[in-house]
Formats: C-alpha cells, sequence, structure tokens
C-alpha cells in the first residue's frame, strides 16, 4: 500500500512519471525528483539495514545523510546512502551487512548476545591465543562491516576541480542565501554550496519561509556574481581557507578570501529503550519525506518533542492525513498556534511526559510514555502504551560547527540554551543562521546578511555590517535530557553501536576523557562522523562523570565531514612520466621500459649482454637525453661552480670537460656529473637523470642566496637530446658523418666542441661512462631521432647495436664507476665513496668545505669498494648483508651490497659494498655475504675491474 | 608525439620542418568545437626563446622594439609575442622559421651593446599545446589550481604554475576571439600532459586540431595565417 500523499507544494517528484526499480530483487516504483530511500518509503519499506555490529534491524532516521540507517549498495557501489541519491530508472539496489536477507538475517542473534560483546570486548577477547587470531579476525570482518567492494569493478571517471572565489558561502538555507546576496552586492565573486539538490535548505521542508525563500533563491539565481553549487558537500576546511568539497565522482578544491558557514544544525536523536527501531525517526526526517517526496512516514504516528519544532511536525502530518495519536511534550505547556489546533482538532496532548520505549521486534508498533515527577525524574514505574507505527522524535538540535572548528574556531556550551555556541572565529571565517545559533526565520536572514557584508568587505568590497546580533533572545529548542531510563539497549551511536551502557562501563573503566572515551568505545567514528551521536555522548558523558558540558568538552574535528570514496580523492590518474624524444623508436625496437626517476628508459634490447660485448669489441649507442642539462653564462660561472661543486673548476681551459662532485652542507654527495666549458664566459652542465630536477632547484637556491651574481643559468634538459656511442669503432662511425677532425689530437678525452654531425650543430663531448673511447652527441631534441638513424645507419657495417640501462650498468661497473643515489646514500660522504681525489680542500669555500675538512682528518668508519665473489659465480642481489661473527658467536651487519652484476667480459660477477674500512682497504681481503640462507664468501678487488689504466677510454 | 597524433588520424602537414599535424579528420568540425566547445592544439613546432638578464627588457627594447611590460603579461608583436615572466626574464614565441634568426639578433646585438644578457633558442625543448573554446578555463580548473578568471588572468596573461603535476608556463592567447590558454612545459612531458588534457576535457567533448582548424579560425578574423 502505498504511502503516498496527495500532491503538496514545493514537493520536487514528477508524479507526471513513474519508473522502476528494484531492492532486494523485488521491483518497486519511483518518481523523478525521488531518492532511493523517498521512494522505498512511498513502497512501505522500513526496513532499510542491519547495524554494523548487532546485525539489528535499522529503518530511515535523519533522511540528511547524517546517519548511517539507510546505506545500500547500488549496483556495485556500497554504502550508498540511500537518502542523498537521486532515484533513477532500473536502479538495482541491494541492502546490505545481512545474509541470507535484510528480513532473516542470521547474525542477527548477535543482538541477543550483547551483554557478551561490551565495548572493547575484542580487544580484551581476542588478545589470547594469539595463533587463533586470524580465524577471529576471519569472523569478525565477514560479521561486522559495511558492505563490500567488488575489486573486478572499474571505477568510474573521477576528477578534481580548481575553484576560486572572493567570498564562499556553505549551506543555501535563508541564512546562506541572504549572505551570498549581501556578499554579492558589494562586487566579490561568490561561491554557494549546498549538499542538497536544490537551494533552500530548512526552508524546503519545514515551511517557515514560504515565498520568502523563493525570493531569495531567484535573487541568487539571477545574479551572475554567484556561482551556485548545489550538491555539493564541503568536506574540509584547511588552512587559509582552502576548502574540499564534493559531488559525485568530483573533488573541488576552492580557495576563497573569506568562507561562511551557513551550516545550519543537526537534529538531536533521543536514546531511550529500543530507539533504533525501524519508524523511529527524526522529526526534520518527516517533514522531508512529507513536504519533498510526498511520503507520510506513518499511518499513525507519536511525536516526540520538547520545543515548538515537535509541534510544527506533528501539525505538518496531520494535515498530510497521518493520524497523530499523540504528542508528548516534556515541558509545561506550548503557547504556539498549531498546538492549540492540534489539540482542538482532537489530538491527544501528554505535557510533562516523555517516551521510554519503542515498542515491537523488527519495526514500531507501539510506544510507552511515562510522565515527569516534580524533580523532572522520569517515572518509568506508570507508563502508558499507545499503538502507532512511527515515532517522530524531535527534541533538539546540535549546530553544524565542524568546519568551523576545523578552521580554528572556537565555540562554547550554552549551558541556558543547552547547545554549543560560536565563541571565536579566524579572521576571514564568518558563522550565520542556525549555525550560529538562531532559530528565528527572520534572525537567520538578518544574520546570513550581516556575514555576508562583512565578509565581503574583508575581501575589499564595501563595508562591513554592525556588530553581531544578538542571539541570547532566542528560546530553548534543545533538551539536556538525552538519555532516558530503562530498557536493555539505547542506542547512542547507530553507526558502531554503542549503548548508553557501553559508554557507562568505558567511563568506569577510566576512559572519561571525551578523545580517549571517543577511540576506546569508537562512537563517533562511523560514517555519521558524530553528527547524530557526539552532542548526547558529551551530555552522558558529563552527567556520568559528574561535570559540566562545558568540562566536558567536545571531541576534535578533523576533515572529512562526511563520507567520501577514495576515487574522488585520488581524481584523475596524473602520473607525470617523461619520454625522451627517442622513445616509440625504443619501444618498435621491442625495448622494455623501465621507471629511472620521472623517466622512462629502454631497459635492453633484447640481450643485454651482447649489448655489452659490442660495447666493448665494436661500437653501441645508448639515450642519455635524460640526463640533466644546464647552460650557465656569465663571468660569475667559475666562483658559482667553485663553490657547488667539491672539485676545482678556474683553469678548466675553453674547449675542456671535467667531472665533478657536488655535496650538501653536510658534505653528503648529492650529485655527479661533468660541466664543460663551452665559451669564455659559458659552460655547459650535466647532471644524474633523477637528480636533475634537484640539482637545478639546489643550484638556482644558492644563486638567488648571494652566489647568483654574474650568473645565468637555463635548463637545457629537453632542448638537447643526448647520446653516448661507445666503443673502438666509435670514432670510425661518427667520422663518417662529420668533417670535424675527431681524432685523439684533435679531440682528446675530456673535451668537447660544437660540431656539425650529419648537418645538425652538436655539442660533441669526449667523454663517456662505460670506459671505452666514446662520444656524448647533445643535439636540438626536434633532430634526435633524424641524427640518431644516421649514426645507426652509419655504424651498420661495424655491427652497431643500441644498449640499454642494464648494459650500461654492467659496463660501468667493470669501470666501478659509481651511482649516486644507487651506491651511496643519504649519509655518503665523497671519502668514503673512494672519490677523494676530487675533494679540493684548499679552494677558497664550497659547499660541505668544512665538513669534509673534519672527515679529512678523523677519517671514515666505512668504505665503498670493489668485490668479486671468491670461488663462486653466484651474483648477490643489491642491498644483501655482508656478515661477521662478533666476540659471542652472534651474526653481525658489517656492510651491504650496492650494486652487483656477472660481467660478460670477465666472466664473473663483481660489484661494489660497503665495508668497514679496516677491510676494505687490505686488496683481497674476504667477507660473507648473507645469500637466501647461506654464506658466499666475496673478496675486496681495488680499482676498476676492466681497463684499469684507462687505455682504451684515451684510445 | 608524432604516434600519438598518428593514432589519433592525424594528416601532418607538408613543407615544414617539423611534422605538424593539419588536421584529425575534419578541419571544419575542429574549428567549430574551438569555437563552441573545446580543442586541443599542438603547436609544438612553434619557435620559442627566452631572454634572461637584468638588461633584458633593454635589450628587447633596442633590438625589436619591445615596449616594457610589467611581470605576468605579454605583448603582441609583428613576430609572434614576447611575455615578461620575471624581472629579468622574458618568454617569446614566434614561427618556426624565425625563432633562429631572432635569436641570433639578440645574441648579436647582446654582444655589441656589452649587455649581459643570455638568449637562448628553447624551441626544441618544450611542448605547446592550445586548449581553445569557450569550455577551456573549465578543463584547465580540472588540472591546474591557479586562479584563471577573466578578471585575474585576461587574455594577455602569463603564469608559470603546476598543471597536472608538471611545471608548465601558461599563457592566455585568445584567437579571433575565441578564448584560448596556451600551455607550453617541458617536451618530454608533451605526450603525458596530451593525455592528460584529452581525459580532462572529455566533458566537454574535447577534439584534437590541427593547423588547418586554426588557420580558418584566424581567417575569419582576418588575420594572417600563422601556424
Amino acid at each position: 500500500m502505498s504511502h503516498r500523499t496527495d500532491p503538496i507544494p514545493g514537493e520536487t517528484i514528477d508524479r507526471n512519471f513513474t519508473f522502476r526499480f528494484t531492492f532486494d530483487g523485488k521491483t518497486h516504483n519511483g518518481h523523478p525528483g525521488d531518492t532511493i530511500a523517498s521512494a522505498l518509503a512511498a513502497a512501505g519499506i522500513r526496513l532499510f539495514s542491519r547495524s554494523f555490529k548487532y546485525h539489528r534491524p535499522r529503518g530511515l532516521l535523519c533522511c540528511s545523510g547524517a546517519c548511517p540507517n539507510c546505506l545500500v549498495r547500488v549496483g556495485k557501489e556500497p554504502n550508498v546512502r540511500a537518502c542523498q541519491r537521486a532515484l533513477k530508472k532500473d536502479m538495482v539496489v541491494h541492502s546490505q551487512n545481512a545474509w541470507p536477507s535484510l528480513r532473516f538475517d542470521l547474525l542477527s542473534w548477535l543482538g541477543k548476545a550483547g551483554r557478551f560483546m561490551p565495548v572493547g570486548f575484542y580487544y580484551k577477547t581476542f588478545m589470547r591465543p594469539a595463533s587463533l587470531w586470524p580465524l577471529f579476525e576471519r569472523f569478525l570482518r565477514r560479521a561486522a562491516g559495511l558492505g563490500w567492494v567488488d575489486l573486478d569493478t572499474r571505477s568510474g571517471p573521477h576528477d578534481k576541480k580548481y575553484m576560486q572565489a572572493d567570498v564562499t558561502v556553505v549551506g543555501g538555507g535563508p541564512a546562506g542565501l541572504s549572505a551570498a546576496l549581501a556578499a554579492e552586492g558589494t562586487g566579490a565573486r561568490v561561491l554557494l554550496l549546498d549538499d542538497q539538490p536544490e537551494l533552500g535548505g530548512h526552508l524546503r521542508y519545514s515551511h517557515m519561509g514560504g515565498i520568502r525563500s523563493e525570493e531569495l533563491i531567484k535573487r541568487v539565481s539571477a545574479s551572475a556574481n554567484i556561482q551556485s553549487m548545489p550538491q555539493t558537500e564541503a568536506i574540509g576546511l584547511y588552512q587559509d581557507n582552502w576548502i574540499a568539497a564534493q559531488r559525485e565522482n568530483r573533488l573541488f578544491k576552492i580557495r576563497s578570501r573569506a568562507v561562511i558557514l551557513a551550516t545550519g544544525l543537526h537534529e538531536n536523536p533521543l536514546v531511550f529503550d529500543n530507539n533504533d527501531l525501524p519508524g523511529v525517526l527524526l522529526g526534520s526526517a518527516a517533514q522531508r519525506l512529507l513536504h519533498l517526496h510526498g511520503v507520510a512516514p506513518a499511518r499513525k504516528a507519536l511525536v516526540v518533542t520538547a520545543n515548538d519544532d515537535g509541534w510544527l511536525v506533528a501539525s505538518d502530518l496531520h494535515r498530510a492525513g497521518v493520524e497523530i495519536i499523540g504528542v508528548v511534550d516534556e515541558r509545561n505547556n506550548t503557547e504556539t498556534r498549531v498546538a492549540a489546533e492540534l489539540e482542538a482538532s482532537g489530538v491527544p496532548c501528554w505535557f510533562r511526559h516523555t517516551i521510554i520505549r519503542a515498542q515491537g521486534n523488527s519495526q514500531v508498533t507501539g510506544a510507552r510514555i511515562a510522565p515527569l515527577d516534580i524533580d523532572d525524574n522520569v517515572e518509568i514505574r506508570i507508563p502508558t502504551e499507545v499503538s502507532c507505527d512511527a515515532i517522530v522524535i524531535s527534541v533538539g538540535w546540535t549546530p553544524t560547527l565542524e568546519l568551523m572548528h576545523m578552521a580554528g574556531g572556537t565555540s562554547h556550551y550554552d549551558e541556558r540554551r543547552c547547545e554549543f555556541s560560536v565563541s571565536d572565529l579566524p579572521a576571514s571565517l564568518f558563522v550565520a543562521g542556525r549555525a550560529n545559533g538562531g532559530h528565528d526565520l527572520k534572525w537567520q536572514i538578518d544574520d546570513g546578511e550581516r556575514a555576508g557584508r562583512t565578509a565581503a568587505a574583508y575581501c575589499g568590497y564595501g563595508e562591513a555590517s554592525g556588530a553581531v546580533l544578538e542571539s541570547t533572545t532566542h528560546t530553548r529548542r534543545t533538551s539536556p535530557r538525552v538519555v532516558i531510563p530503562g530498557g536493555k539497549k539505547r542506542f547512542l551511536c547507530f553507526c558502531e553501536d554503542v549503548t548508553n551502557q557501553d559508554l557507562e562501563t568505558s567511563l568506569d573503566e577510566g576512559y572519561d576523557s571525551i578523545e580517549l572515551l571517543k577511540r576506546y568505545s569508537t562512537i563517533s567514528m562511523g560514517p555519521c562522523q558524530g553528527k547524530m551521536c557526539s552532542a548526547n555522548t558529551i551530555h552522558l558523558c558529563a552527567r556520568v562523570s559528574a561535570r559540566s558540558v562545558a568540562n566536558t568538552g567536545r571531541t576534535t574535528s578533523r576533515p572529512p565531514v562526511s563520507p567520501v570514496s577514495l576515487g574522488v580523492l585520488a581524481g584523475q590518474r596524473m602520473e607525470p612520466v617523461r619520454l625522451s624524444a627517442l622513445h616509440q623508436w625504443h619501444v618498435n625496437r621491442g625495448a622494455p621500459m623501465i621507471v629511472a626517476g620521472p623517466w622512462l628508459r629502454p631497459e635492453h634490447y633484447g640481450d643485454p649482454a651482447a649489448e655489452v660485448c659490442a660495447v666493448r669489441q665494436k661500437v653501441g649507442i645508448i639515450d642519455v637525453s635524460t640526463l640533466g642539462k644546464y647552460r650557465l653564462t656569465g663571468s660569475g660561472v667559475p666562483q658559482f661552480l667553485e663553490r657547488i661543486y667539491v672539485n676545482q673548476w678556474h683553469k678548466l681551459a675553453l674547449g675542456r670537460v671535467r667531472y665533478g662532485v657536488m655535496c650538501n652542507d653536510e658534505g653528503v654527495v648529492l650529485d655527479d656529473g661533468v660541466c664543460a666549458r663551452i665559451g669564455e664566459k659559458e659552460w655547459y652542465l650535466s647532471t644524474t637523470s633523477s637528480g636533475a630536477s634537484a640539482i637545478e632547484q639546489w643550484m638556482q637556491w644558492w644563486m638567488q642566496s648571494g652566489w647568483g651574481e654574474g650568473v645565468h643559468l637555463v635548463d637545457l634538459t629537453d632542448d638537447n637530446s643526448a647520446f653516448n656511442l661507445a666503443g673502438p669503432m666509435s670514432r670510425k662511425v661518427l667520422q663518417r658523418l662529420t668533417d670535424f677532425d675527431l681524432s685523439n689530437d684533435n679531440l682528446p678525452y675530456m673535451s668537447t666542441s660544437s660540431v656539425a654531425i650529419a648537418g645538425v650543430t652538436c655539442k660533441l663531448l669526449r667523454i663517456g661512462f662505460t670506459g671505452e673511447l666514446s662520444y656524448e652527441i647533445h643535439c636540438p631534441s626536434g633532430f634526435a631521432l633524424y641524427l640518431w638513424e644516421e649514426i645507426m645507419n652509419s655504424g651498420f657495417d661495424f655491427a652497431i647495436q643500441p644498449f640499454g640501462v642494464e648494459a650500461q650498468r654492467i659496463l660501468r661497473l667493470e669501470k666501478a664507476h659509481i651511482i649516486v643515489g644507487q651506491d651511496t646514500d643519504a649519509i655518503t660522504d665523497p671519502f668514503s665513496a673512494n672519490m677523494e681525489w676530487a675533494v679540493k680542500l684548499d679552494k677558497h669555500d664550497f659547499l660541505g668545505k668544512h665538513e669534509l675538512a673534519r672527515l679529512a682528518t678523523q677519517g671514515t668508519k666505512q668504505l665503498l669498494v670493489g668485490f668479486k665473489m671468491k670461488k663462486t659465480n653466484r651474483t648477490p642481489d643489491e642491498g644483501m648483508q655482508i656478515v661477521e661473527q662478533n666476540g659471542s658467536g652472534d651474526l653481525e651487519i658489517v656492510g651491504w651490497i650496492t650494486s652487483s652484476r656477472f660481467s660478460p667480459t670477465l666472466r664473473e660477477s663483481i660489484g661494489l659494498c660497503w665495508l668497514p674500512r679496516e677491510k676494505a682497504e687490505q686488496q683481497g681481503s674476504t667477507f660473507q655475504i648473507y645469500m637466501d640462507g647461506e654464506f658466499e664468501e666475496g673478496e675486496v678487488s681495488h680499482g676498476p675491474f676492466y681497463d684499469p689504466h684507462g687505455e682504451r677510454l684515451r684510445s | 608525439m608524432e604516434t600519438t597524433h598518428e593514432s589519433l588520424g592525424a594528416r601532418f602537414a607538408k613543407g615544414t620542418t617539423w611534422k605538424t599535424p593539419d588536421s584529425f579528420g575534419s578541419a571544419e568540425r575542429e574549428a567549430e568545437s574551438a569555437r563552441s566547445s573545446l580543442a586541443l592544439v599542438d603547436s609544438s613546432a612553434s619557435g620559442r626563446f627566452e631572454v634572461l638578464g637584468e638588461e633584458a627588457e633593454l635589450l628587447l627594447h633596442e633590438s625589436l622594439a619591445v615596449d616594457a611590460c610589467e611581470v605576468g603579461r605579454g605583448l603582441a608583436m609583428p613576430f609572434g609575442h614576447v611575455y615578461r615572466l620575471r624581472d629579468d626574464r622574458y618568454f617569446g614565441s614566434t614561427t618556426e622559421a624565425t625563432a633562429a634568426d631572432i635569436v641570433e639578433r639578440l645574441q648579436v646585438e647582446a654582444r655589441q651593446r656589452g649587455r649581459f644578457v643570455t638568449v637562448t633558442d628553447v624551441s626544441h625543448g618544450r611542448s605547446e599545446f592550445w586548449l581553445m573554446g569557450p569550455h577551456s578555463r573549465a578543463a584547465m580548473s580540472k588540472v591546474c589550481g591557479l586562479n584563471l578568471g577573466e578578471d585575474v588572468f585576461p587574455d594577455g596573461a602569463a603564469a608559470q604554475s603546476n598543471v597536472a603535476k608538471t611545471t608548465q608556463l601558461i599563457l592566455r592567447q585568445d584567437l579571433s576571439g575565441v578564448c584560448c590558454f596556451v600551455l607550453i612545459g617541458p617536451r618530454s612531458y608533451g605526450d603525458y600532459l596530451w593525455r592528460v588534457m584529452t581525459q580532462a576535457g572529455k566533458e566537454w567533448e574535447l577534439i584534437p586540431a590541427g593547423t588547418s582548424a586554426i588557420n580558418m579560425l584566424k581567417a575569419g578574423d582576418n588575420e594572417e595565417p600563422e601556424l
């Protein structure tokens, strides 16, 4: 039987269209404008979900997206808030956390065993035996939970969007609307965020505003300077007014000069026996269902209240045809017009009464109410029973101040009004409307206007409005009575199934700080993030620990204030990757590409060992475009180089190249590379591939810190591609492409010249990392592919072989060249890395000099040294430990392997490792490498393994 | 970028040093998309140069008659555009054919006049994409945190910022009344950035456009074809 009412003015549904959807396999009808929850409620569905821990039946409670009671699975998307998700045609909706079905959930027996599972029971119960924990965990994870994630489902597109505004208003209710209009009126650019599909806030369903709210909305919509963003939920407010907001699959990052929070209120649940039974719902939830979706939440409803708002709810329901079997008000009386009308129409009114129990098993079938005595205590022994199918609770409100707290605002507890109120705010943050303590509509609108003007003035538009409006005249709407005595299950936290008994137990156990209480009981740590339970928890904690609410305090608000999916946080996939100009050539040759810093580089072209042999015996070519490349000009360059490198530069002649080592202030090796003098006042500097960006920043930092006089630095990393042509035949290959004399006399080792190769003007550097005769060719990137192919063609007769990173690693290891970052770490100095020869302590000053001078006299404990395997050709993995037996017979780690390969040239395993100085200094000394449970012997080998005198590279 | 363009069905322009996409199918459709929605153009083949030094302003004025302008703004010149990125740093964009000449002229003049100014041809090291159309600002807001609002970043504005986690020079260089953001960044990130921008523009049905579409837009505004 349908619970749809007759059409209601302002309802969001379009009754002209009907479509179908399914819930747990059963087909239902809904209208455009319905949410999943409203359509199910219209179909008479009361049971929406099972609770987290006890699997208790749960139904609609808040209808505002705050509570966990209507979490469902839509298709394969878990944890969808049914009251917030718009219904779509053919939607497939499932309940979650129930087996075998929502109605007959076998795990609901846990509710019966609740007394054996008090708060924190699993901390205590499943501690021992530890070996059984995997079993316990398996059961717990199946029994407790909030739906499941289908790992095979591809997530839809997610992205992020940056926005900027002068003033951002969070909340599209009367205060938010008037704030936006007031700010816009001064010329400020305004963003208006609201989590609902339409603006209007509580006026959309509470019918307080009538035409006035429509006028405000119309003016907002007509304003070119206000950008309205409905259905956009602000989930975090960070430093400098950095707002995170979400809408569907998009995260908004909003930077605003001023922020106005017109975030309204959360309605408080009441804690009484069986208060989680489907059919118990908040007054604002009933109004939302009724006025937005034309759904009567019940046939016969009992309204429980402690303020005039409850009477308005009762009146709304009554007019919609719901039988109000009574209004229970804990106050002595009320003078509202609607109360008089209801009484006049025969609705029973019980003043000085409250509810003590919701009757029913799977849904509300009745209620038990009791009077209050002269001391305001509940007389639970003289109850009255009434029959109803819904209990509508309207006993108080909590200002929504989580965002304010995140931004550094503070609040205090107003004893008179039993609500938290705003105390202090950062200069650019403003709070308005109901969140600022005003229940009166006119006050809310005026307060919004005041906040709008003041925020705009803060941004430099117009003049600030007068003083903050006085809110002390507001009547009390919130009852301090949050827990009604009597009964077994009185739930404070609907997300984590925490009862008042659990909380009292926690307090008994000593968790009397509100923050500890939260962590121990997990209260407010579920999907609602405290919206439903925080205020009641504080009150209960205060009462049990005999403190005032003000002294009890509140828990820290942290983002996100509402559930947000990981996809939204991740956004569009953006993983920058750098490709050289030859990338496609490498891919086309079947080279597997590996990540090298931010770059993708070819690992090999099929057989790294063959590539090594080609370089040693004939000629090979490698793409080294990934090297950092910088042009330095100016008369100050030599002095700058002297300062950033540990070696000397001022004597470097024109056309010469030098290897250089950079250290930081602590003498730690940062990077290495070469620097060539290509003009009187022009230098060309290269860095490692992975260190390029950091070194550029490093150099810029020092230039801007006083060392940049007479120095210009230009990044040419991408402008110039670079290849290293290496091997005994490299000169012959290259000579075919240029008229420049490449002989040793004209272009000796460590020299450079500008050379036209195949018609392209290049920088040619006679350097290499492989230990062979080699040329590093730097050309404009647009010509890289052309030139590379020209060289490949030229080398065809010599069986030229492209080689990748793997062959390069082997080749350099055969020469015992180090790779900064692989063989060195965050504490490696040049002395211990066997680069003592580079350090010129007699220079005036350079980065790291002080520390290196100290190390030069004190020495270092460990050294980086070459090694060979003594008896076997087993190659240890990089990172393997070198161990030694200490005096007590235990194994001690004394070193580790940093690089290791089997050398195809030497036909043995070689590598670099860190060893204690005394062992490392002794050629041929042996040590034990711990390899997969076995010990293998390594032997120290000083100097390059291959061509130790460097004859080949100088040839 | 060549492979990427080929996979999108690009037809390449003939007779130029660079392989530049002339069209990805229908130049008319591409021009219409730029006018009414969103189009992405690879203009990496353009010429570019950097002028660095405290006397850069003076040299540019003496050599190329570039007037002084404030940081973050650019000037349209007969050869292209010049933007001031810092007090002592300028960026120039021009055609592929003229970049080398301008650089040489500036270098010679700097030498002759004894000015400590470093002029570098950076044509080869930068990718250059034009994001064009009424939705270009919205698409940019998905990849860049900078405020690109009309009042803050009007036509002729320039800024360096993070775009999709890479450092890019962003120029506002409207074309025939069509809002256009030019993204100039390291060439090696070109493929990545193209992919990201294409994805970001999907909700406005972004399509790649070639030089023919741009020339059509310019012709509509009686401008001389440039690309």
